[in-house]
């Protein structure tokens, strides 16, 4: 089981100010509503007597029994893997970081070049992910542009989970059967219906719309999920400025309604159903109206959507660091940084979005992820601070060593320097002729080294013996 | 006038617009040239500096507010007289709910001068065609943000290049590109609001 790092560090909100976003969002569910653009939710919220507008499809509810239904959401819940050790345990205080998507293109591994996102890539991102340690779950980065829609879903799912063995997350498009082929997928896989509902190693992202809307499609893939036990993230992506107001404050009054009705609708589907707080808060270029990713204000708001989400006590799911760079640069460097960095120092517990996107998630690249793990691993080592013991403050070794001697050979500096000091795989840390006769490499060539030293010698664990001939009779569109 | 019209549309300043486009017309200046050299003019500016970062998008939109506000008074006494740049019939692709990009387009080429009709959210390619029947416009924009109503958008273009070829189609959206327009042979792509009416402009030269 991994407990994640204790985060919660960095808080833009005040208590006060908490508590006015709280009030805020409120008033925003009792007066404005939200639309439900789904008759079956309509008359379940209904039923458990919030007020429901038929007519115009709006569910409003009051404070009271907001905090009613958002107390039945349980406070922790745990993603499963496929190995113990990257269960994880997701609750208030503790940081995750995964991937994100969903992107249309790829810079192709060999080429570079930017082309159209296929399967195959799902599954090489999976098996590069499962070497890189600060990327805890994978959360579905690409859309297979090559597959039929009827298709998608089982496949997406499929091809992650043979690949790792960490958990997997991921957007939903449906079929035929809308999202209960990829429930049967899960059950199969998991081994029954009760099974995954207590070892639930998938969880699904139903969007909604910001301002105020659930879609009648997601809703209806949310009823399934959700009698499923499978856990489900319901972000809205507000962009500031946009479909929410320019303040951040604004802003997040907003998101917050739409996060907590998130979990509302899952709780009255079932009671203590595993949902998650789920925000992408945004801003807009104000010059263009374009939809950005990578700004600074996403990464403040995050922030204290994990103070928020700790207010409530419910899992979160959040978002990390794209950058609106197509290049890797110093604006993909800074962007990802300060993006992944602010909403981990505030106790955010999943950061999804963390690592592999480029050009505002319209892209991923495979160098990206161990570029991005490297920053996470400094991201990590500031949240572990500073430990001081007696033995951390070493007193004695230094009377030891005393004036004028050096620490090099020291028992202490070999038992600590690992615990202690991060070692960046790619950063470029020689000296100027050193790295004259080593090539001139920057940290880029390094990450493709990386990367190809993970392809040819890591291989993930592979799936039990007879699950794929047995998923393939049940699935003939599965690709294996 | 006609430069304190242009100086009150680019400042965004609706009520100053109505009462020197009220002046204009009590001046007995014609209301097509108050359309033409004033409002029309103005925005043309607005979209230049929009285009340049000189001006942020809520700017333009409080400028197209204030040029509407104008148009307002003036369009009444337009005798058969056309006004219009020309006609857009624009829709979000079926399957798809989003609408701001959409909206902000449409905005940005009413206030070009462009008429506009909005078929809202969620339009199928017969919506489409039936109000390309309808109103005969030169022009028709469909707008995506799932990559999954791409297809829709695909079928929509298909359907109004077989059964209404003298239309031109313009597409745009997060999820498609020039080389998705050129694919499902769709008459243009524009990358954002400003050059969405720039190829507006262009397809109906």
């Amino acid at each position: 089981m991994n407990y994640g790092r204790y985060s919660s560090c960095y808080r833009p909100l005040s208590t006060n100010d908490i508590e006015a976003i709280h009030k805020a969002s409120m008033l925003i569910l009792g007066k404005t509503g939200f639309i439900v653009d789904n008759r079956r939710a309509l008359e379940l919220f209904a039923g458990h007597g919030a007020g429901v507008d038929f007519e115009k499809k709006i569910v409003r509810v009051e404070e009271e029994w907001a905090m009613k239904y958002l107390k039945k959401a349980p406070a922790r819940i745990i993603l499963y893997g496929r190995e113990e050790k990257h269960n994880l345990v997701v609750e208030a205080d503790r940081t995750f970081f995964g991937t994100g998507g969903t992107a249309l293109n790829i810079y192709d591994r060999q080429t570079g070049q930017r082309r159209p996102s296929l399967l195959s890539d799902l599954a090489e991102i999976a098996a590069l992910i499962d070497a890189l340690d600060h990327i805890h779950w994978y959360c579905l980065p690409v859309y297979p542009t090559e597959l039929e829609k009827e298709d998608v879903d089982i496949n997406r799912y499929y091809s992650a989970i043979k690949n790792t063995s960490k958990h997997i997350m991921g957007g939903i498009y449906g079929g035929h059967h809308g999202a209960r082929d990829l429930i049967r997928l899960a059950q199969t896989i998991a081994g029954g219906a009760e099974e995954l509902k207590k070892r639930p190693l998938i969880s699904v992202i139903c969007c909604t719309i910001s301002p105020l809307k659930l879609e009648s499609r997601y809703v209806d893939f949310i009823f399934d999920l959700v009698e499923a036990g499978i856990p489900i993230a319901t972000p809205c992506a507000p962009i500031a400025g946009a479909t929410s107001p320019v303040t951040l404050a604004g802003t997040l009054a907003q998101i917050n309604a739409e996060a907590i009705f998130g979990i509302l609708l899952s709780q009255v589907i079932r009671e203590g159903a595993p949902a998650m707080y789920s925000v992408v808060p945004t801003t807009a270029n104000m010059k263009t109206m374009e939809f950005l990713f990578g700004a600074v204000e996403n990464g403040i708001m995050n922030a204290a959507c994990a103070q928020m989400a700790a207010y409530y006590k419910l899992p979160l799911y959040s978002t990390g660091g794209v950058t609106e760079s197509k290049v890797f640069d110093v604006q993909n460097g800074y962007e990802k940084c300060l993006n992944n960095l602010l909403p981990g120092a505030a106790g955010a517990q999943l950061i999804h979005n963390a690592a592999g996107q480029i050009d505002s998630s319209m892209a991923v690249a495979y160098e990206q992820y161990v570029l991005d793990n490297e920053i996470l691993g400094a991201i990590d080592r500031v949240l572990q601070g500073i430990e001081v013991t007696p033995e951390t403050l070493a007193a004695g070794m230094i009377d030891e060593v005393g004036p004028g001697g050096h620490f090099l050979a020291q028992e202490h500096t070999l038992k600590h320097m690992h615990r202690e000091l991060y070692m960046p795989p790619t950063a470029v840390r020689r000296n100027y002729s050193a790295w004259d006769k080593g090539g001139r490499k920057n940290m880029i060539d390094y990450a493709r080294e990386e990367m190809e030293r993970v392809f040819s010698g890591h291989r993930p664990l592979p799936l039990p013996e007879g699950l794929e001939e047995e998923l393939k009779s049940q699935f003939p569109n599965l690709i294996v | 006038m006609i430069q304190e019209i242009y100086t009150k549309v680019l400042a965004g300043e609706s009520d100053g617009v109505r009462s020197a486009v009220q002046k204009a017309l009590d001046e007995g200046i014609k209301p097509s040239k108050i359309i033409n050299d004033a409002l029309i003019k103005a925005m043309d500016e607005v979209g230049a500096r929009m285009k340049s970062g000189e001006m942020y998008v809520p700017e333009v939109l409080i400028a197209a507010e204030a040029m509407k506000a104008g148009l307002g008074l003036v369009k009444p006494l337009l005798e058969g007289e056309a006004y219009a740049v020309g006609k857009v019939v624009i829709g979000t692709v079926a399957g798809d709910l989003h609408d701001i990009g959409k909206n902000l387009v449409t905005m940005l080429l009413e206030s070009s001068g462009f008429e506009v009709i909005d078929l809202g959210v969620d339009a199928s390619a017969e919506v489409f065609l039936e109000a390309a029947g309808k109103h005969k416009p030169q022009i028709v924009g469909l707008s995506a943000l799932l990559t999954t109503t791409m297809a829709s958008m695909e079928a929509t273009v298909k359907a109004l290049r077989e059964k209404a070829p003298g239309i031109k189609t313009m597409i745009g959206g997060a999820p498609v590109s020039q080389q998705f327009a050129d694919e499902i042979g769709a008459g243009g792509y524009a990358p954002d609001g400003a050059s969405a009416v720039d190829l507006a402009k262009k397809l109906i030269q």
